[in-house]
């Protein structure tokens, strides 16, 4: 909060606290969100050029639901994450956005999902036979990094042997955009890029059984897209298919350590290990805020936010809300109902939410089957980082 | 009861199935589709769910 632009209700301290920048924030926003939706519904920072956020439940839900006021097409992450061109379909409006949608939707079902379930319980296996005789590992390291690209390695068709290059490239663009270090989030991108091009024209001249494949033959209108868009969709579909499903193993191996109560739960009734999922995705979701841009302006609480201010969505706060969770702050196995945003709501709702939960359980089940001993070795050797993709970089345990 | 769907308002995104996958399945076409045309009342607490959390609102349940 500048001097120059007081928001009522908002103290100097609240506001100063509301800088994703700052490592304290970066580590534990809860406190802050806690602030936001107690005294500052909608907050401002001067951060990042400036944007509000919503922090309760109900106002997110509301605004996610109206896409027609809060519109995606001027970018829906603050800072820009340096993409090129824009992430497909998530950066588009109505009705380009549902055309998209319409045609991708089936790729992410249930069904399909499940066919998968055997590979990725095959990737996760090999990972923890390497570790399991050691007795030691950084499970950020060991299982949480590698499984999401995998994964998405091959449902794209991609050689496996290249998962370390793209996420590589992946993790240094968004961590240069969060340090607004064009030059170098530029390079990563560009080279992204060039690797999905070169990977993308070889399908085109011989098609295979694979995701990218798929994605030339998606017509739109009747005609087939662009080049550009399929690179667009590729360069989104990997990084979102990846980025943040890091972030949400590697919080609930992280969540499920620092519970012994809730881990031997899910030891003696592993059918309880889809309820953890889901309560690990409502304490952490990796993507804490997604930003909209105001259509016109907008009074919400008494506050004016003017026709092309951005705004963030804040999911890590709106889980955390007492009007609609009990014992917000707790891992609780045995909610009856829980409704979190972790994969957003409305018409841009995360299009892989079944591939992410589908790796989440498959990681759980096959660590509380084979390593159910496990402990975290050191809290303060825990290291959590990523402002637009929440994760925990470095999770040492032993067991 | 009955669950009434709004095909304008429908996207597939599953929301439904994942709640009941008794009653709702989402077709190739990336529409939700019912299985049971009068869901009855053991089915009325995830349907009231899935009404309420229908990211697009789609859904609406009558009597």
């Amino acid at each position: 909060m500048t001097e120059a632009s007081p928001v009522p209700g908002v103290s100097e301290s609240v506001a100063v606290k509301l800088d994703p920048t700052d490592p304290e924030y970066m580590r534990d926003p809860y406190p802050t969100y806690a602030r936001l939706r107690r005294e500052c519904p909608v907050a401002h920072s001067n951060r990042y050029g400036g944007f509000w956020m919503l922090s309760r439940y109900a106002d997110i839900r509301e605004a996610a639901r109206d896409p027609e006021l809060f519109i995606s097409s001027k970018g829906v992450t603050v800072p820009p994450a340096g993409n090129p061109m824009p992430f497909l379909p998530i950066e588009l409006d109505p009705p380009e956005h549902t055309k998209y949608r319409r045609a991708l939707q089936t790729w992410f079902s249930v069904r399909e999902m499940d066919k998968l379930e055997d590979q990725i319980r095959e990737v996760v296996t090999e990972l923890i036979d390497a570790i399991e005789a050691e007795g030691h590992a950084d499970f950020g390291e060991a299982l949480a990094g590698p499984v999401p690209p995998i994964v998405i390695a091959l449902m794209f068709g991609l050689p496996r042997g290249d998962w370390p290059r793209f996420r590589h490239l992946a993790e240094d663009m968004v961590a240069a955009a969060e340090v607004e270090d064009l030059e170098r989030g530029a390079a990563a991108s560009i080279e992204l890029l060039g690797y999905l091009h070169t990977e993308i024209a070889a399908r085109r001249s011989e098609p295979r059984d694979d995701m990218l494949s798929r994605m030339l033959g998606i017509e739109i209108d009747g005609e087939p897209i662009s080049s550009d868009a399929v690179l667009a969709l590729a360069f989104f579909l990997l990084m979102a298919g990846h980025e943040t499903t890091v972030g949400g193993i590697s919080m609930m191996l992280m969540h499920v350590g620092l519970n012994p109560d809730v881990k031997q739960r899910l030891v003696e009734d592993p059918q309880l290990i889809s309820k953890a999922v889901e309560e690990v995705l409502r304490l952490e979701p990796p993507i804490q805020n997604i930003a909209r841009t105001a259509s016109r302006d907008v009074c919400l609480h008494g506050v004016t936010i003017a026709a092309g201010e951005r705004l963030l969505l804040g999911w890590g706060s709106a889980n955390r809300d007492p009007a609609v969770f009990d014992n917000v702050d707790e891992f609780v196995l045995d909610r009856p109902r829980n409704p979190h945003l972790a994969f957003g709501d409305g018409i841009h709702r995360c299009l892989g939410a079944n591939l992410a939960r589908l790796e989440m359980r498959v990681v759980l089940e096959e660590v509380i089957k084979r390593i159910p001993g496990y402990q975290i070795t050191d809290t303060n050797d825990i290291v959590i980082g990523g402002y637009l993709a929440r994760h925990v970089r470095q999770l040492p345990v032993h067991w | 009861m009955r669950i009434r769907v709004d095909y304008d308002k429908c996207m597939g995104h599953g929301v439904c199935e994942a709640l009941d996958p008794d009653v709702f399945r989402i077709g190739d076409d990336a529409y939700t589709h019912l299985l049971i045309a009068e869901p009855d009342e053991t089915h009325r607490a995830a349907l009231a769910d899935a009404v309420i959390e229908c990211p697009t609102g789609a859904l609406r349940i009558e009597g």
